[in-house]
């Protein structure tokens, strides 16, 4: 298909396409109700697009969720910026002070074996 | 918490990672409890205590005032020190692959004896119940697969009366294992009769003496709940002697008793 960069791709990375082009979609589905939400001056109208962008929102979270479940980066990089407070951009060098002191927060990753 | 003072050891993170991963290969090989109970966390090495939502009545301190305490089970500690060589260690920068690290695995092998001690006989703290006390079922169990088979479908009658479905899993000695896996199968494989009363999982555990547990695997009834997760450490050096050590701090709760036959 045109849309991959590589053939013979294995099942893993044909997953995780097909999730990062939902996430991108519903993503621009989001932007695109927010803007109708924006200019239209019916509220029922408004009503019914805001409504449609939430439940986009959703399916996003979804895909990143599955993202994050899988792939140890996207987990770290979400660990570190979502539900965080102060300057954002200044979290991933805390983020880097705290690997290196690697005091507390190291481990062998064992977790649940099942 | 006890400070890890990775940094302060003597040695490369290639070493580090040498450490890391024989640990963690072992352990997760060996380590019996967290394959068959929920994991939670690891919460962080600040995380001291799991709200058990009871509380007890104290002295009124004020006449009309009554004053009540949380119960909380603390989390336990566990440090585990072993002794390896400097000069040994040194060879793996030099691409040595066999390397020794007897002392590891046998340090090892005592936090497998801790943490599964606690998960199944409540060994450690006085808060620890262990699957085996606290399981309200009991049945005697034979080494002939035919017999054991009935005593598994009696087990899992108990827990289904009591409420507790399945899939099941079945924790075994090491003796019994070898007994009733090695004798002759009457014409069907043990292996696809357990699968057959929905036991999905068969484990051995080195911490059980000739007995077992029958188990629910539907989840929330018994739980393992980290802290710290396990993690090496270096204590200090000692001429060209490096004392490391593994910790972890966790508690264990045994939430649905009815979800657990004792076997033995």
């Amino acid at each position: 298909m045109p849309e991959y960069h590589e053939e013979d791709l294995p099942e893993e990375a044909v997953d995780y396409h097909r999730i990062i082009k939902s996430l991108i979609e519903e993503l621009e589905a989001v932007d695109w109700y927010n803007q109708r939400a924006a200019a239209t001056d019916d509220p029922t109208v408004q009503g019914i697009v805001e409504h449609n962008r939430d439940e986009e929102i959703e399916h996003a979270c979804m895909a990143l969720e599955w993202l994050r479940r899988r792939y140890p980066a996207w987990n770290e990089n979400l660990e570190t910026f979502l539900f965080s407070e102060g300057d954002i951009t200044e979290l991933e060098e805390e983020e880097g002070e705290e690997n290196e002191n690697s005091e507390g927060s190291s481990s062998l990753g064992l977790g649940d074996l099942k | 918490m006890t400070l890890l003072n990775r940094s302060l050891a003597p040695i490369t993170d290639e070493i580090w990672e040498v450490l890391d991963e024989e640990a963690r290969d072992y352990l997760s090989l060996q380590l019996t409890g967290r394959k068959i109970v929920d994991v939670e966390g690891p919460l962080g090495s600040d995380f001291a205590a799991v709200n058990s939502g009871r509380q007890t009545k104290l002295e009124s301190p004020v006449e009309g005032v009554q004053m009540t305490e949380r119960k909380v089970l603390p989390l336990a500690e566990i440090k585990v020190p072993f002794t390896l060589d400097l000069n040994e260690l040194e060879a793996v920068t030099r691409g040595a692959e066999d390397i020794e690290l007897d002392n590891l695995l046998e340090a090892a092998d005592k936090v497998i004896a801790a943490e599964d001690g606690a998960v199944f006989k409540g060994k450690g703290a006085e808060h620890f119940a262990g699957i085996i006390n606290k399981a309200e079922f009991n049945l005697n169990i034979s080494d002939k697969p035919q017999e054991f088979i009935a005593a598994a479908v009696e087990g899992i009658n108990n827990m289904k009366n009591a409420g507790v479905g399945g899939p099941f899993s079945l924790v075994l000695s090491e003796d019994i294992f070898r007994v009733l896996f090695s004798s002759p199968d009457s014409g069907y494989p043990l292996h696809k009769r357990l699968g057959d009363i929905d036991i999905e999982k068969v484990i051995v555990s080195p911490l059980m003496e000739s007995e077992g547990l029958l188990l629910s695997a539907r989840g929330e009834d018994f739980k393992l709940i980290l802290g710290q997760d396990l993690t090496l450490g270096f204590e200090e050096r000692n001429g060209s002697k490096l004392e490391f050590f593994f910790t972890e701090s966790f508690v264990t709760r045994v939430i649905s008793p009815e979800a657990a036959v004792y076997l033995n």
